[in-house]
């Protein structure tokens, strides 16, 4: 994986219940086109199931350096390759509409770029969601 | 007031009180109503996250009350100086822990279908019930824990677009012309004023897929006391057979990879024993067919303008969700008016469905936008990396 690229990890509720059908070629998504430069991977499907016929799953999104958050909200939703109900990253949550899911891409990147850049104490705080 | 409020609009409204209190709902969230240590609400006091939270908890406050088609200016009033200190409320409860206790109606939900299964499945009693603070129509259960997780709104949602039903379905009976005394006559009189049916109910669908400040969506008037109990009734079905639903699939399907139609329709038909099983007047299989017909309507509608919305490509059939009911809704003894009745039910959300593929992708769209705009969303800031 590219060192210089951000990783966010992000919760998405998906419409449907075929969770086998998701990422069907593999457990990665490769951005090309618009979309180059982002990388989603899929990391788990919740167990479970949700009777407003939803999945939801939790995907790695790699972001190159110079990638516009609304052209990574984008890829997602291509990736996904279905409706995507709501999101959710560590530190907040969105709709599924492009300018919702762009506005998360943001927020997860500016606090996935501020961990990159934190003083060492922050890691006394162990494992876990780090609250800011 | 939005206008689906609109008690002019409604020819000869019957006498009825003007505000009824909601017995399902969440009463046992307002022992300080009048009590001096709960200040008015101070929106710059909170966080952007606390204050998402108390418009949702307000929502679910203020739903204690709901007006009638025939309030006056004083029961508006009334409704409206009581929904501020329900707003009051809220911003206390989340300023004293932000926990989101576990409502009335949900226990004794869980409770009465925990009652039923008990005898067959003793393991019923480890299963927990989790409440989150979802803006969705939801429930989910998780087998390996033992776990269900129900969104608040759930209940408030649904009796909302409960009373709408009713409301418009009374309204439609007194305006339907005289001489049209067919079966369907009501239903033509529902079509004629299909938009004003529909819009309201594409209020709370889309308010599914964007981040809408609950707070501010419409209150659907109820037509009168009755009418109210009919809604009320219905809610308390569908919420049962979504809760027994779920208990389902934990107590039967907790080693199998959920999803399949096999065990979606086991489920299904679980639900509907567990229904009927229930110990509430009522929930007869004539009662019970209608309120599920809407609600499998209208999850489907939801799904269909949430890929509108969403530029998905749309499937305008759901096939998935529409035949869900089938399986146990087909009335196979009966009473030839609730089978009439039922029809006309699923009838009604045809309406909506009809109205919403006429206006087509585009002017769905705006109506969102319009939704949104009327409602407010939670707004983000702009950002720098946008690629244009
Ligand atoms: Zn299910």
């Amino acid at each position: 994986m590219d060192q210089s690229a951000t990783t966010v990890r992000l919760e998405l509720e998906l419409e449907g219940t075929d969770a086998h059908l998701l990422f069907a070629d593999g457990d990665t998504w490769l951005g090309s086109g618009p979309y180059a430069g982002v990388t989603v991977r899929l990391l788990e499907r919740e167990e479970g199931h949700g009777f407003g016929l939803s999945i939801v799953v939790t995907v790695l999104v790699s972001i190159g350096v110079n990638v516009a958050s609304n052209v990574v909200a984008d890829a997602v939703r291509s990736a996904a390759g279905r409706l995507v109900i709501r999101a959710r990253g560590r530190h907040g949550a969105s709709d599924g509409s492009a300018e919702g899911l762009e506005g998360l891409v943001e927020d997860e990147r500016d606090a996935a770029e501020a961990d990159r850049t934190a003083v060492p104490e922050d890691l006394s705080a162990g494992p876990g969601p780090r609250s800011r | 007031m939005s206008p689906m409020a609109d008690p002019d609009a409604s020819p000869d409204p019957p006498p009825s009180a003007g505000v009824l209190i909601d017995g399902d709902s969440h009463l046992e969230l307002l022992g300080p109503w009048a009590s001096p240590d709960v200040p008015p609400y101070a929106a710059t006091a909170f966080t952007a996250a606390e204050r998402r939270r108390i418009h949702l908890l307000h929502y679910l406050l203020r739903g204690n009350f709901v007006l009638t088609v025939a309030a006056d200016d004083e029961d508006v009033a009334a409704f409206m100086d009581g929904s501020r200190r329900c707003l009051d409320l809220a911003a206390h409860y989340v300023r004293d822990d932000g926990a989101l206790p576990v409502p009335d109606w949900l226990e004794a939900t869980d409770a009465g279908i925990k009652d039923i299964l008990r005898p067959d499945h003793p393991a019923v009693d480890d299963v927990r019930i989790t409440v989150t603070w979802d803006q969705r129509i939801y429930a989910r259960s998780r087998p390996r824990s033992r776990e269900i997780l129900v969104s608040a709104v759930t209940r408030a949602h649904l009796r909302s677009l409960n009373v709408w039903f009713w409301t418009s379905w009374n309204h439609a009976m007194r305006a339907a012309d005289p001489k049209d005394t067919g079966k369907l006559a009501t239903i033509r009189a529902m079509l004629r004023n299909s938009e004003g049916f529909t819009l309201p109910l594409l209020a709370f669908l889309v308010s599914v897929y964007r981040d809408i400040d609950l707070s501010r969506l419409p209150c659907p008037r109820a037509w009168d006391a009755e009418s109210f109990r009919l809604a009320s009734l219905w809610t308390a079905m569908q919420t049962t057979f979504v809760l027994a639903h779920e208990y389902a699939h934990v107590l039967l399907h907790g080693d199998h990879p959920l999803g399949s139609p096999r065990l979606e329709a086991e489920a299904d038909a679980f639900a509907y024993r567990v229904l009927l099983a229930f110990d509430r007047t009522g929930f007869t299989p004539d009662g019970v067919r209608p309120a599920l017909r809407w609600y499998f309507r209208l999850l489907a509608i939801e799904r269909s303008v949430g890929q509108v919305i969403n530029s998905h490509p749309v499937d305008w059939i759901q096939e998935d969700i529409q035949c869900r009911p089938l399986a146990f809704l087909h009335p196979t003894v009966g009473d030839p008016n609730a089978a009439y009745f039922d029809a006309a039910v699923g009838n009604a959300a045809m309406v909506a469905k009809h109205f919403l593929r006429e206006a087509g992708p585009e002017r769905i769209r705006e109506y969102s936008k319009d939704i949104c705009a009327e409602f407010g969303t939670l707004a983000r800031p702009t950002h720098d990396r946008r690629a244009e």
